[in-house]
């Protein structure tokens, strides 16, 4: 969303430039994504072809060659129920460049321009039955109940009054936490796991918290994950982002 | 090909003025003050035209959140009596929450004065060529007495409410929705602490609005 407008105004530069030229607000940062970020967003891609349509309708000055290495990145994935062939693959792409790896990039540069145990990144993959039988997966916001209570954010997923309901407490005392003492442990639910730091791996490796109910552990961004978000990375001034 | 890209504050699909921070407080034993709002998008993302480029701001959106939080940092301890605003910060999906431990109390006359003095201003100059207009200010308790009963507001704070702000009550959407440029709102509701047994509660909303005609100024 925001728009590039030029030297000496609100967004001077490109957000991957500025953020990897250290050109940001140093300040703890809490920030993470849900598993399937892209699926509603995403096109109902049958071919490789609407997967690149798909992108140039997005993002116009994306050349082939371009769209061919995200092809490449994302190849044809397991099928989702409801869905064609290649939507699997269009919304991880597009979840990936939207949200993951910006989030994955905000936190590196975070721990590496300002301390690397300051930032803290979460993956929320809480599996709602409704959400997989439609082929959403875990989507986009699905935290947001979690974060604020079922029915103190507007429409709820009914698993988070039954089998899921286990994982609000969870996450809603980290995020009391963070905004109490800056910090997601000080103030945790009793029993949940320390949210390690993001760290200084370096190379868009970090740690995070994988929230699921009843399993709520750390883990380490997968070194695919990172590979991709390079392409973004590489590909993110073609894509003025 | 479908698209959807509707930000809305802290959510894309959702808008923030239906995330309430009720619960969040009590379980933080009141030790939080919520501050929730919104921003201008367009259906396509911000508003985006050539006259709003040279005009007005194609980042419109986050200007408003900074203005948000520059109003945070003036203003939050004026709610509830405390000495200076701790950091604010928001990146992308973080919730951006500004911490207060405080004895708050509910202080009708130096919060409206201030909010007032702040938003009748017909014109806001801010940051050089930048021009906004405030259309009109609003203010509004929470929409009924069921809604307070919901969030659990004990009567003594409706009260207390009900003193600062029974003057400046507008028809919030109405006045929202008569306006074809707006597209977002600001809400700001803050909650806090213990006081005697009593939750303090106030719930702002402004309307916050481009100018009708760029051109014509």
């Amino acid at each position: 969303l925001p728009v590039t407008t030029g030297p000496g105004t609100l967004v001077p530069a490109n957000l991957y430039d500025s953020f990897e030229a250290g050109k940001f607000i140093k300040v703890p940062v809490l920030i993470g994504d849900d598993t399937d970020e892209g699926t509603v967003f995403a096109y109902n891609a049958s071919t490789p072809e609407d997967v690149s349509q798909f992108f140039k309708n997005n993002y116009p000055l994306l050349d082939e060659a371009e769209l061919d290495q995200i092809n490449e990145a994302y190849p044809l994935m397991d099928p989702l129920p409801n869905h064609a062939a290649y939507f699997p693959s269009a919304a991880a792409a597009y979840g990936e460049a939207t949200f993951t790896c910006p989030g994955n990039t905000i936190a590196e540069t975070v721990a590496s321009f300002f301390e690397p145990g300051k930032v803290w990144n979460y993956r929320y993959n809480v599996i709602d039955p409704g959400n997989v039988a439609a082929g959403l997966g875990v989507t986009h916001t699905f935290e947001t109940a979690a974060i604020f209570g079922p029915g103190y954010a507007g429409s709820v997923a009914d698993s988070y009054y039954t089998t899921n309901a286990a994982i609000v407490p969870v996450v809603m005392n980290y995020y009391i936490s963070f905004m109490r003492a800056l910090d997601p442990n000080v103030y945790r639910y009793p029993g949940t796991p320390v949210w390690e730091a993001w760290g200084d791996f370096g190379a868009g490796r970090g740690f995070r918290i994988k929230f699921e109910t009843n399993d709520t552990i750390m883990e380490e961004v997968p070194q695919q994950q990172a590979d991709r978000c390079a392409l973004w990375k590489d590909l993110s001034n073609a894509m003025e982002v | 090909v479908n698209a959807q890209a509707n930000y809305n504050g802290t959510g894309v699909v959702q808008n923030s003025d239906i995330h309430n921070g009720t619960e969040m407080v009590r379980q933080s034993d009141y030790n939080l003050v919520f501050v929730n709002f919104n921003y201008r998008v367009g259906a396509l993302g911000f508003l985006a035209s050539e006259e709003l480029q040279e005009d007005g701001d194609l980042n419109a959106g986050l200007l408003d959140q900074r203005k948000l939080l520059y109003w945070v940092q003036d203003n939050i301890a004026k709610v509830n009596h405390l000495s200076s605003a701790r950091r604010s910060s928001s990146f992308a999906e973080t919730v951006t929450i500004v911490r207060r431990r405080s004895r708050p109390r509910c202080n009708p006359r130096l919060f409206r004065r201030r909010w007032l003095s702040r938003t009748s201003s017909d014109r806001l100059r801010w940051r050089g060529q930048r021009t906004f207009r405030w259309r009109r200010a609003t203010v509004s308790l929470l929409a009924n007495a069921t809604e307070r009963q919901r969030a659990g507001i004990p009567v003594q704070e409706i009260r207390c409410r009900h003193r600062l702000f029974q003057r400046h009550q507008y028809a919030f959407m109405s006045s929202l929705r008569g306006s074809g440029h707006y597209s977002g709102g600001w809400h700001y509701s803050t909650m806090a602490g213990r006081q005697r047994q009593a939750t303090a509660s106030l719930v702002l909303v402004a309307g916050y609005h481009w100018p009708r005609d760029a051109g014509s100024r």
